[in-house]
Order: C-alpha cells, then sequence, then structure tokens
C-alpha cells in the first residue's frame, strides 16, 4: 500500500515541478492525491477479498465445463515470489548506492596517502 | 567527480567516481533533486566509429554526471579550453584536464524522440538526419518500468524513412529518484555527441517549444523565461554545447504545443508520432500525459475531448483545482477551443480561466525572439518555414509572451 501511495505522489511531482512559493499548494494537491489513491486501494482491496472468497468457496453452481480455481498455496506462492522480488530490487540499489560510496572512501585512501 | 570513458567494440562505457566533497544527493539544473543510483552506465552506438573528439566524451559525459559534481570534474582526456570555460564558466566548477583544439562540423541532426514536438522539427527541416536515444535496461539495475516501450519508439522512428541513428543506453537508470530519466535533459543527446564527428554534426535541434523555452518551461509556473538554463542559446547549456561544436538549436521555440501539434500531424509523420509510450498498440489514454495531448490535439481539431478519464480520477485532480498550472497556456488554448469542455475533466480549470479564442491567439503565432536564437545557417530555413505555415506575432502578441504570469 505505501508503495503505491509513494508512486501516486511520485507522479505527481514528476508532473510539475515547482518553485518553493507553490509549496502549500503542492502539499493540498498531495493530499488530495493521496485521499485519491487511497480510496481506489480501499476499492482494489475489496476486489481482491471479494476474489479470494470467491475462490475459498467450493463451486456450487452446476457449471457445464470445469472451472480452473486456481490453488490457494499457489496464490501464496505467487505473493511471496512477488514480495522476494520488490525485496531484491531495493536491496540491490542499496548495494549499489553503498558501492559508490565505497569506491569514494577508497579514493579518499589513496588521496590521503598520496599526499 | 572523476569520469572514464572505455570503448569495446560499438559500446562506449562511462564509469564515474564522487569526489570526497560529492555525495548521492544532487540537483538538476530545472531544480528536480535527484539520487545517483550506480556509477556507470553504457552508451551502444549504430557501429564502431573511429575516434571521438575528447570535447564530446566530456559533453557526453557532462550531461550524466553535473547533479553530482560539487567543485571539481576531472576528465580521462585533455578537453578543449573553450569547453573547461563553459563548464567553469556556467556551473563553478573546476575542469581538468585542459588541451587540445576545439571541434567543429557541419550538418543539424534533430534530436527526435517521436513526440509531436521533435515531429513537428523533423517536418520544418526534412533533411535533417534524425538521431534517437533507446532506453535500455542497466545490466546491474533492477528495471521497475517494463511498460516503457522504448522499443516503440524506435521502431516508429525507423519507418520514418529519414536518415536515423539509434543510440542505446542504459544511462537513465543512473537516477534512483524520483525514478529512472535522464539525469539532466540534456543526456539525451550523449549518443549523438559520440556520433557527432562521425555523422559531421555541427548543431542538435531539439523539439523544446514555446513554452518550454521562454513561459517556464518544467521549471517554473507562469514565468517569462528568456535565460532559461536549459534551452537559452546564452545559457550555460547552451554554451557548452557551443563549446562542443554542437549549438541547440530550438526551432519550434517560438510556437506553442498546439502549433507543434498541428505541424507534425498534417506532416508525413502524422502516423509515427507517439506521445505515451504506455499503452501496448497506440497512446494508453488512461495517464496525465494523453489527457494534456489530448485537449490539445481537439482544440486543434477543434473537436470534443475523446476521452475515458472522469473528473474523478486522480490523473485529472489537478485540473480539479484553481490555477496555476503547469503549461497552462495550452490549458487556455483548449478550453477556448473545445466545445462542450465544460462536461470534460477540464470543465472547472475552464471556468477558473475565463479564456477566449481571441486571449488565446497569441499561441497560434510564432515569437519572433525565438529566431534569433537560431544560429546563422539554419535559421533562414526555420524563418521561412514559420512566416509561410505559421505567421509571427504581433507586438502585443509578443508582449503576452513576456507578461506571461504578470497579469
Ligand atoms: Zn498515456
Amino acid at each position: 500500500m505505501a508503495k503505491r501511495l509513494r508512486r501516486a505522489v511520485r507522479a505527481w511531482f514528476d508532473a510539475r515541478y515547482i518553485p518553493r512559493a507553490e509549496h502549500r499548494d503542492a502539499v493540498r494537491d498531495i493530499l488530495w492525491e493521496v485521499q485519491a489513491a487511497g480510496r481506489e486501494l480501499a476499492e482494489l482491496r475489496r476486489e481482491v477479498e471479494t476474489m479470494r472468497a470467491r475462490l475459498a468457496k467450493p463451486v456450487t453452481a452446476p457449471v457445464t465445463a470445469p472451472v480452473k480455481v486456481p490453488d490457494p498455496r499457489q496464490t501464496a506462492r505467487w505473493d511471496d515470489a512477488h514480495r522476494l522480488a520488490s525485496e531484491t530490487a531495493s536491496a540491490v540499489d542499496h548495494l549499489l548506492q553503498n558501492e559508490i560510496l565505497l569506491w569514494q572512501a577508497v579514493d579518499r585512501i589513496d588521496l590521503e596517502g598520496a599526499t | 567527480m572523476r569520469v572514464t570513458w572505455k570503448p569495446d567494440g560499438d559500446v562506449w562505457h562511462l564509469g564515474f567516481r564522487l569526489d570526497p566533497e560529492d555525495g548521492l544527493d544532487g540537483t538538476v539544473t530545472d531544480g528536480q533533486a535527484v539520487r545517483l543510483a550506480t556509477n556507470s552506465c553504457r552508451i551502444q552506438l549504430p557501429r564502431r566509429v573511429a575516434d571521438v573528439h575528447p570535447d564530446l566524451l566530456a559533453l557526453a559525459a557532462w550531461t550524466v554526471v553535473a547533479p553530482w559534481t560539487t567543485r571539481r570534474i576531472t576528465f580521462d582526456r585533455p578537453v578543449s579550453p573553450d569547453l573547461a570555460a563553459a563548464v567553469e564558466r556556467g556551473w563553478g566548477i573546476e575542469v581538468g584536464p585542459v588541451g587540445g583544439g576545439p571541434r567543429a562540423g557541419g550538418r543539424l541532426a534533430i534530436s527526435y524522440s517521436g513526440g509531436a514536438d521533435s515531429a513537428a522539427v523533423a517536418a520544418i527541416l526534412p533533411d535533417s538526419p534524425l538521431v534517437h536515444f533507446q532506453r535500455v535496461p542497466h545490466p546491474r539495475v533492477p528495471n521497475r518500468w517494463t511498460h516503457y516501450r522504448s522499443d516503440v519508439l524506435a521502431k516508429l522512428a525507423a519507418r520514418t524513412g529519414r536518415e536515423l541513428t539509434i543510440t542505446r543506453s542504459d544511462l537513465e537508470f543512473t537516477l534512483a529518484e524520483p525514478r529512472p530519466g535522464y539525469p539532466e535533459h540534456h543526456a539525451v543527446t550523449a549518443g549523438a555527441a559520440l556520433m557527432a564527428d562521425e555523422l559531421d554534426l555541427g548543431g542538435l535541434a531539439f523539439g523544446y517549444e514555446l513554452g518550454s523555452r521562454w513561459l517556464g518551461g518544467g521549471r517554473y509556473l507562469l514565468r517569462y523565461t528568456p535565460d532559461n538554463p536549459m534551452w537559452s542559446g546564452d545559457g550555460r547549456w547552451g554554451r557548452l554545447f557551443q563549446a562542443a561544436g554542437l549549438p541547440i538549436v530550438l526551432p519550434v521555440g517560438g510556437v506553442s504545443e498546439a502549433m507543434t501539434m498541428r505541424l507534425a500531424l498534417t506532416s508525413e509523420l502524422r502516423p509515427y508520432v507517439r506521445w505515451c509510450l504506455r499503452g501496448d498498440g497506440g497512446p494508453c489514454g488512461e495517464c496525465g500525459k494523453c489527457l494534456y495531448k489530448e485537449l490539445i490535439h481537439a482544440a486543434v481539431e477543434r473537436r470534443p475531448l475523446k476521452t475515458a478519464i472522469t473528473a474523478a480520477r486522480p490523473v485529472a485532480a489537478k485540473w480539479q483545482k484553481p490555477p496555476p498550472y503547469g503549461g497552462q497556456e495550452m490549458i487556455e488554448y483548449g478550453c477556448a477551443r473545445v466545445p462542450g469542455i465544460e462536461t470534460t475533466p477540464f470543465g472547472v480549470a475552464a471556468g477558473h480561466l475565463g479564456a477566449t479564442v481571441e486571449s488565446t491567439s497569441w499561441l497560434d503565432h510564432c515569437y519572433r525572439p525565438a529566431l534569433e536564437e537560431i544560429p546563422d545557417p539554419w535559421r533562414k530555413q526555420v524563418t521561412d518555414f514559420m512566416a509561410e505555415e505559421v505567421g509571427f506575432m504581433t507586438e502585443d502578441e509578443e508582449r503576452r509572451v513576456r507578461d506571461w504570469g504578470q497579469a
């Protein structure tokens, strides 16, 4: 959820760069966006819950063709894979940034050694 | 900051290291705060090139590392005194090493994105070659932006039938925040700069129009910006490109987005114009950019707005508030011309702005000072085109540009 909100806020920022004087308006706009995103999110969550409930329940109505119902264990694995991918990606981000700073520190030692 | 270029066949690898005083946080010329993701990127040229002038390598590198350079830049080959002076004067940054002569070239190339603005430039300069920047993934940075279909634009550019050079680069992934993108807007030219000797380039034309160049661009709202640091001929970037023998040329710097849209859509390039990269077979019609461009498109064609986006949608939120708006001149232009605007997501904005066809007709004409900025060899061609296809602003209309945001 935090990610989705962050994305909405960021997208809004991307859309217009503003000088400091406009920041008060900007904050109001962001709040509006956050609320809108929040409403969207609540809706999505309801949808997901409805879908989950539907999946969990055995199909009682007579069906002409077999309905393929994803195994809850499988959906759990998908969720887990997604979580792992996101966490790995942000871990890599930090690793790369630390690498930059590490090289900076190494260069500084070289510099100090030279003088 | 220290930068190193390593050629490997047709690929040029750029590596850079922070000096003790540099940090991960930087600021772009337009004021945007940015955070560094990684300190390497590469540019793939369409073929191996024999040699690249050190000023071109320095220019390309500077478009990537400028936001994070605080005191000094050390290049891996000596740059010309003129180029060093342009960086020192423009940014207050020490430059070294210095040595060697300047470069020069003959032809004007178009930095072609595939959007309406650069298509308009291509229509104005029918014989100029196109140079297209294509984003490719970075081998070290996770790509969370797979919906960005850079391959589509490259294919469309190829279909124009024009002389085309595609350069591929992952340099946008050096930016962690706010998202992958050009570290400086000028980084779109990094590949063109490396190809400039090979293609004998003596100038680079961009699709920045009246709003971006003179009415605040992305940096300011409602402000006349003759001294725009990004795009004015005498701004810091203008002087730097000039020093590298690649002056910035803005053929549509004097006309509004309505005019670039009209010029693009009435040109042979119409089938290849694309301003949104989210959709699969065309613009997505869902994003803020699609909504904005649709307003201009509808205004140019004087027809009702075609959109499924409602006022309640987050992408339309800013138009439910009172002005000022980014790109407000075009919102006024659109609100004054689109039939039934009241029932669209721009209805509230239209009420606030109260714009009319008369109050926005200055946006149908060309602002002459923009032509005066175009270097000699190309000024006449663009001026003749504007006289023929657009027409010039009157004194009163030019005042509207200078007074933008003051009224
Ligand atoms: Zn779109």
